[in-house]
Formats: C-alpha cells, sequence, structure tokens
C-alpha cells in the first residue's frame, strides 16, 4: 500500500523542506509543545516561591522576569498559534477536501518564522529578560534596566508567523473549497479557524507596531509614551489591547471550533442549530474588536470612554451563550458516549461557562475597579486558557490522534489525565478567585500572611496539574509506537477528515469525498473509506 | 463563494484610461497645495483628508483595479479600512473627552 | 518586442489547484488581505498621530512650518507617477510586449530610488539641524513637548512607509529581471499583478501622509 504522510519520504531533510500541511502541522505540535512545557516550568517555579510570603528561593527580580516569561511564552509560542497551526494546519485542507493549503511554502516559511520568534525570546530570557510583564507596559517598559527590545522584537516576529497563518488560512476557505462545498455545508471548526484568521491579519499589525514603539523607546529614547517627553503612557495601552483582547478570541475561537466537532461525533447527533454555530464564531470575532478599553478602566481613560467599553464588552457574552445553548442542545436526545474527548469537552463547558462569566464580572467598570490587577483577573483568564484552550488543544489531541497517527491512545489513561488535569486545574485557580477578591494584588513577589493557605492550595493544585500534563504527554508519545493500531475512522464520526485513511495519504484522499453526505449526517450511516490502491 | 474563474484583467483600463487616471491625480495633489494655504485649522484638516480620500478611490479603483475586480477584493479592502477607522476612533474617543468626562482631574480642572 | 522568450518555463499548477486562473486568482485574494494587514500596521501610528495631534494641536501647527514642502511634495508627485508607470508595466506585458514592460519596470525603480534619495536628503537636513526624534532632539527655536512628538512621529511614520518603499524596490528589481527574461506572458504575470498590487498600496500611504505631516496650516 502507497505510504501515508508520515512514511512517504523519510529523514530529516525531507521534514525540514516539506510543503505538505499535515507535516507541518505535527512540526508544529513538537514546537508549541516544548513551549507549552517551558511555559508550565516558570509557572511552577513562580507558584514554588509563593508557597511562602516572604523571600523564597528566588530573587525578586527573577521572580519579575519569570511571570513575565511565562506570559511571553505562554500566550504567543503556545495559546495563539496552538490549535490553529497544529490542527487548522492538519485538518482545515481536509475538511475542504483540498490537497493543500492555498500557499503552502508559505505554511513552511510561517514555521521557520515562528522558530525565529522563539529563537529570538529565548536569547532575550538568557540575556537577562524582561521583568515588565506580558504586556509590556509604558512608562516602566521604556525605563526597566532589563533588556526589553530582544523579547519584544521576539513577539514582533512571532507576530509576524501568526498573520502568515492566518492569511492562508483565510485564502484556502475562500478558494480550495471542493467542488459541491459551499459555505454552509463546510465544518464548523473551519468557520472557527477562518474567523480566528482574520482577527489574525488585523489585530496582529497592532501589535506589532505596539512592541516595536516600546523596543525603540526603551533602545532610543522615541519617546511616544515617555510623559517626561510629552508621550501619554495609556495610548500605548489603546495599541496594545486593541491587539491583545482580540487576541484572547484567537485563542478560544479555534478551541470553540474543536468542541464544535467532539460534540456531534460523540452525541451521534447533528449540530442543534450549524448557522448559530457558524456565525456566532465570526459575531465573537467582531465584537471583540469592540471592547479592548476595558482593560484600560482604571488606567486614567475618560469615563465617558470607558462606559461604552463596558457596554460593548456585555455583547460578546450573547455569542459565546449561543455556542454553549447549541451545544447542549446538541448532547439533548443524543446517544452519547463517554470517550476521553467528550470528558475534556464537559471540563470545558463548565469551566469556560465560569471563566466566561468571571469575564463579564471583570467587564463590570464599578466591580473592575476593585478586581484588576489581582488574583481574580488571573483567575479568571485562566479559567478561559487552561479551562478553555487548553482543555479543546487536549480533547483536539486525543480525539484526532487516530487520525493523524495511525495509533489509538490508552483510553483509561485518557480518563484518568483528563480527571486529574480537571480536578488539578480547580484546585490551582479556585483559591486564586477568593485571593483576587480578598485584595491580594497580581505580579507580586510577597504577600501577607493571611494569604497563605489559599496560596498553598493553589500551588499544590498547580503540582497535580503538571503532574497530569506530563503523564498525558507520556503516555501521547509512547502510543506513537506502541499504540493500538486505529482504523480510519474510530468515532464513527460523520466528518469529511474521518473519509480518509488513518493516516491520510500524502494528498489527503484517494478519491475526492462526497460533500452531499454531510459532515454532521448522523441519520446516514459512516461513509466508506477509500484507501489507496497497492502498487 | 464559488466565483467561476475569469481574468481580472477583463475590465482593466487602456493605457490612456491610466493616464487619464494619473492627470486626475496630479491635478487633486495640486488642488490639495493650494487648499492648503486656503483652508486653514480644523477644516483644512478635513479638505486635505477628503481629497486624499478621493485621490486614494482613484488608485484603489483603477491602478488596482478594485472596480470591476471580485467583490471579495472590494470586502477584503473595507474591512481593513473599517478597523483601521475603528482604531483611531476609539483612542480619540479617549483622549478626545478626557477634558470634560475624567474623574482624574487636578486642582485647576484640568484633566489629568 | 512581441513574443516571451522561450527559456521561460511554462508556469505550474501546484497539486491543491485544478487550473492555472484559480491559482492566480487566490494568490490576488492572499496579496488583498496582506494588504489590507499592511494597513493595519500603519493604522496604529495614525492612532497615534491622531491623539496627539488633537492634544498639541497648535504645536503640531508650528511644526509642521520646519517640513520639507518643497521635497516632500516632489515626492509625492514621484510616487503618484510611479504608479501610473507600474500600471503601465502591466498593461504592456498584458500586450506582450516585454522590453516595454522593462522600460516601464526600471522607470517605477527610478521614481522609487528617487523618493528613497530625496528622502534621505530631506532626513540628513532635519538631522543636522537637530530635528531629531525623542530623546535626540536638539533644535533650539522650537522646543515644546508637542512639537518633539510631531517630529517623532514623522520619523516613525516616514520611515516605516520608506521601509517599504524600499523593500518595494527590490520587489521590481528581480520583477525587472524576470520579466527581461521572459517569465511573464500576457495570460499569466501573477508576480507582476502582485508587486503592482503593492507598490500601489505604498503609493496610498504616502497619499495620506503628505497632507498630514506636511500640510498642517
Amino acid at each position: 500500500m502507497p505510504p501515508d504522510y508520515l512514511r512517504a519520504e523519510a529523514g530529516i531533510r525531507s521534514w525540514l523542506t516539506t510543503t505538505d500541511h499535515k507535516r507541518i502541522a505535527i512540526m508544529f505540535l513538537v514546537a508549541t509543545t516544548l513551549a507549552l512545557l517551558l511555559g508550565g516550568t516558570f509557572a511552577m517555579l513562580l507558584r514554588t516561591k509563593l508557597l511562602t510570603p516572604g523571600p523564597g528561593f528566588i530573587e525578586p527580580l527573577t521572580y519579575n522576569r519569570l511571570f513575565t516569561l511565562h506570559g511571553v511564552v505562554m500566550v504567543f509560542m503556545f495559546m495563539i498559534p496552538a490549535i490553529p497551526a497544529v490542527f487548522g494546519n492538519f485538518f482545515l485542507p481536509m475538511m475542504l477536501g483540498a490537497k493543500d493549503l492555498a500557499f503552502p511554502r508559505v505554511n513552511l516559511a510561517s514555521f521557520y518564522v515562528y522558530l525565529t520568534g522563539v529563537a529570538l525570546t529565548l536569547w532575550g530570557l538568557v540575556h537577562g529578560g524582561a521583568d515588565t510583564g506580558w504586556t509590556f507596559y509604558a512608562p516602566y517598559a521604556t525605563v526597566s534596566p532589563t533588556d526589553v527590545a530582544p523579547i519584544a522584537i521576539g513577539v514582533f516576529v512571532l507576530g509576524v508567523s501568526s498573520i502568515m497563518t492566518g492569511l492562508n488560512f483565510i485564502a484556502t476557505t475562500h478558494m480550495l473549497r471542493q467542488r459541491g462545498l459551499g459555505w454552509h455545508g463546510m465544518p464548523i471548526f473551519v468557520w472557527s479557524i477562518y474567523a480566528t484568521s482574520v482577527i489574525q491579519v488585523i489585530a496582529t499589525p497592532v501589535l506589532g507596531l505596539a512592541v516595536i514603539l516600546v523596543a525603540l523607546d526603551h533602545a532610543l529614547h522615541m519617546g511616544m509614551f515617555d510623559p517626561a517627553l510629552g508621550g501619554d503612557p495609556v495610548l500605548f495601552e489603546h495599541l496594545f489591547w486593541f491587539y491583545s483582547h482580540p487576541a484572547v478570541y484567537i485563542m478560544i475561537l479555534p478551541a470553540m471550533g474543536v468542541i464544535g466537532e467532539i460534540v456531534p461525533t460523540f452525541a451521534k447527533k447533528t449540530q442543534f442549530s450549524y448557522r448559530a454555530l457558524a456565525y456566532s464564531s465570526l459575531g465573537i470575532a467582531f465584537v471583540g474588536f469592540l471592547t479592548w478599553g476595558h482593560h484600560l478602566f482604571v488606567a486614567g481613560i475618560s469615563q465617558l470612554d470607558a462606559a461604552i467599553f463596558g457596554v460593548m464588552s456585555m455583547f460578546v457574552a450573547i455569542f459565546s451563550a449561543i455556542k454553549v445553548v447549541t451545544w447542549i442542545g446538541t448532547l439533548y436526545r443524543g446517544s452519547i458516549t463517554f470517550g476521553t474527548p467528550m470528558l475534556y469537552f464537559f471540563a470545558f463547558v463548565y469551566l469556560f461557562a465560569f471563566g466566561g462569566m468571571t469575564g463579564i464580572a471583570v467587564a463590570t467598570t464599578s466591580l473592575d475597579v476593585h478586581w484588576h490587577d489581582t488574583y481574580f483577573v488571573i483567575a479568571h483568564f485562566h479559567f478561559i486558557m487552561i479551562g478553555g484552550t487548553l482543555t479543546a488543544f487536549l480533547g483536539a489531541i486525543h480525539y484526532w490522534y487516530p487520525k493523524m497517527f495511525g495509533r489509538m491512545y490508552p483510553e483509561r489513561w485518557g480518563l484518568v489525565s483528563a480527571t486529574l488535569v480537571f480536578v488539578g486545574f480547580n484546585l490551582t485557580f479556585v483559591p486564586q478567585f477568593l485571593l483576587g477578591n480578598a485584595g491580594m494584588p497580581r505580579r507580586y513577589y510577597s504577600y501577607p500572611v493571611r494569604f497563605h493557605v489559599l496560596n498553598v492550595m493553589s500551588t499544590l493544585g498547580a503540582y497535580l496539574l503538571g503532574v497530569a500534563l506530563v503523564l498525558t504527554l507520556v503516555y501521547l508519545v509512547v502510543s506513537l509506537r506502541w499504540g493500538a493500531p486505529a482504523t480510519p475512522n474510530p468515532w464513527g464520526s460523520r466528518g469529511f477528515e474521518w473519509r480518509s485513511p488513518s493516516p491520510p495519504p500524502v494528498h489527503n484522499f484517494v478519491v475526492p469525498f462526497d460533500p452531499a453526505r454531510g459532515h454532521y449526517a448522523y441519520d446516514e450511516p459512516p461513509p466508506d473509506v477509500v484507501h489507496p490502491e497497492p502498487p | 463563494m464559488m466565483m467561476p474563474d475569469e481574468p481580472s484583467e477583463s475590465h482593466a483600463p487602456s493605457a490612456l484610461g491610466y493616464l487619464m487616471v494619473w492627470a486626475a491625480l496630479v491635478v487633486l495633489a495640486t488642488v490639495t497645495l493650494f487648499a492648503s494655504r486656503a483652508v486653514t485649522g480644523d477644516w483644512g484638516l478635513v479638505v486635505a483628508l477628503t481629497i486624499a480620500a478621493a485621490k486614494a478611490a482613484l488608485v484603489v479603483a483603477c491602478f488596482m483595479h478594485l472596480a470591476g475586480g471580485r467583490p471579495i477584493h472590494r470586502l477584503v479592502f473595507a474591512v481593513a479600512v473599517g478597523f483601521l477607522v475603528l482604531l483611531v476612533l476609539g483612542i480619540l474617543a479617549d483622549v478626545g473627552t478626557r477634558s470634560f468626562a475624567s474623574s482624574y482631574v487636578d486642582d485647576l480642572g484640568r484633566a489629568l | 518586442m512581441i513574443a516571451p522568450a522561450a527559456a521561460a518555463a511554462d508556469p505550474v499548477v501546484q497539486i491543491q489547484y485544478d487550473s492555472l486562473a484559480r491559482q492566480h486568482a487566490t494568490a490576488r485574494l492572499g496579496m488583498w488581505v496582506f494588504l489590507g494587514s499592511e494597513s493595519l500596521l500603519f493604522a496604529g501610528l495614525l492612532a497615534l498621530y491622531a491623539a496627539y495631534r488633537f492634544l498639541f494641536s497648535a504645536e503640531f501647527h508650528a511644526a509642521s512650518a520646519h517640513a520639507n514642502l518643497v521635497i516632500g511634495t516632489v515626492n509625492t508627485y514621484l510616487l503618484l507617477t510611479s504608479s501610473l508607470t507600474m500600471a503601465l508595466a502591466i498593461h504592456a506585458t498584458r500586450q506582450g510586449r516585454r522590453r516595454r514592460t522593462v522600460l516601464f519596470l526600471l522607470a517605477t525603480i527610478a521614481l522609487g530610488l528617487g523618493f528613497d534619495v530625496l528622502k534621505t536628503v530631506e532626513y540628513a537636513g532635519h538631522l543636522s539641524e537637530g530635528l531629531a526624534p525623542g530623546g535626540y532632539y536638539a533644535y533650539e527655536g522650537l522646543a515644546a513637548h508637542g512639537v518633539v512628538l510631531y517630529v517623532t512621529l514623522y520619523y516613525l511614520l516616514t520611515g516605516l512607509h520608506a521601509l517599504h518603499v524600499t523593500g518595494g524596490l527590490c520587489v521590481l528589481a528581480w520583477l525587472a529581471v524576470r520579466a527581461r527574461r521572459g517569465d511573464f506572458t500576457p495570460g499569466a504575470h501573477i508576480a507582476l499583478e502582485l508587486g503592482g498590487l503593492y507598490w500601489h498600496l505604498v503609493d496610498l500611504v504616502w497619499i495620506f501622509l503628505w497632507p498630514l505631516l506636511y500640510l498642517i496650516r
């Protein structure tokens, strides 16, 4: 039988010069996983220091560098690229019936640009590293004694990679759909990736400019945000959050897309409302651009501006709620199986709903005045980033593992580690809501003794979460070689990507799938998979 | 949005057409120069930007073939311009209203 | 000059496309998305300009008087004309006129180079007077904060734009080489079209920078 994409060409060189979207996806998977491990290591160090209220085993300056790098690495090297560059790359063409992305060489280039950004950032880390927080706020970022410019430039380069990915996905979605596949036949994952890509190409340039200006201000005293030279630091925050708020939708929309694929498969039922899910993705992408000022409520913007942004921030919840209702509605009267991906869905919907509600809470100006820059905000966004994005990422890797690698992961270990991840996560971050509400500020090296117990709980939770994630990584890697061989469609999904062999051949499908048999057509039997002819 | 394969140049202007667009651009640029002397202050800015928009429209529509090209190109362009405007307005909405809608005021009543 | 050289390979249709036309249409769409993205890069600086001009209206007015209106205006005409020559270069390719294509491309490059040269002269002139950005500002006649901000924004905006011009010149030079080689046929000249779109964007940005920086009265 003709070899699949993993075995078609051997040797490192064939991988490093590939233009096959599936191989590029695997390379991104390795890279983003390493980034997750690195960012997670920083988190473990931070939480370990926070076991004690007073001085600890790391210096205060080191602590500041660690939380800066934790943020930079996690946001720009994992959260933003992970689901799009791994699962978007792998499955967008397959879900459209295409043989590759619109611009395969741009795709490969985006991987090397990503690596360059990583290298620059790590170089900055080694050479002292910034202590400004991942948000690089002026005026401190312009006067910090640490080396801000390398990390800022690294972030800029990572942003370029993000734009390249988004551009490729947009062009592919418009132009490479198979004959007979219209916009309303596309999988929900594609809609989510498309909405994400629009945000990426529109918002990221503004971040790029903002970090370059900070680097220039720091290195060359440009004074754009320096009050001593007439600059206004709040303007930096406007530019930074104009990107960074939509960026959180770059992080969550692909996650929602994954959920939109897992739920019908594991409920053996079509979407409760396809159009609600599809259009709500566009709605989130658009409204997400109108809300950035809620990060500036106490920064000194005008009260009128704060009021406008506060009201606009409420609207995003509508689209998120539509999605939650639709997923639950899909489950109703479905024939539910409880595989690991489905467990991750349950964790996702619970944690995302909670995290989202606390988001509405902090978007309320009168409440944010108290919660801003406390652990409440940290807990809120970790509920979304870990409880939402990482959970969905884990769901995705388990859901699509058999397709990508032709092997099954051990289901029992999957259930165990999913449970441990969920427990560890809650133990880490629920105490942080309480800490923040009690007034513990974020990014602080030390804290009053009355916060001790909650901090210890949170750290123990973090250790548990770390162990659970490492456990997951171990069995996933082991299964690459020793997992049970997978059939083309172990979940019985109707999805287009499941109509190819596992792993897929180099050009994805042996014969084009028939889009008339829909991606969510659970009232029909699963379509056949055509395997390549033996030579 | 499955567009039939069509050459995008089917409606491209002739060489003379391009020349006329260029002439219009040169005229408009010259008009801008004189207008900037005639109309000053805030209105001067409005006039200058309006003429610039007209020149931009000519370049985009005729040289870049946005007119007569595929609708998706127009959508992409419109979206980009829309978000550019959003960013500028969002920042101006803050800076422009601090003087009368800020909670941070110094003892002379000026916004901080 | 009529037929393209036989040395040029037939354009390759990549495996994921079923026709060259679709491949080219996709490239055009990709280019428009890229141009949209680049516009947002300038948007941030324009927003800063708007904010600071609002806050320091009088100083911006005073500072703008020191801008080199002559060079700024000549540069405007140079870029407008370069857009014309670019469009005419593509027009010539559609007619199969290889030498004319190369000539118009060279003209575009020359005009763009002229822009860059004048820009350099302009910068040198300002810097010698002490009209430098940010902390390096050393012009005694006018020292208010708003003035320094205007000058810094001037360098940032025109500097970012000039970077794009220079990058564009490199692309145009490569396109000229390819055109001379005969790579472009009347039916297939996508690289030329994409280069043209980029170059027009560069002109488009300057159409707005010129009144904003040079014509504040």
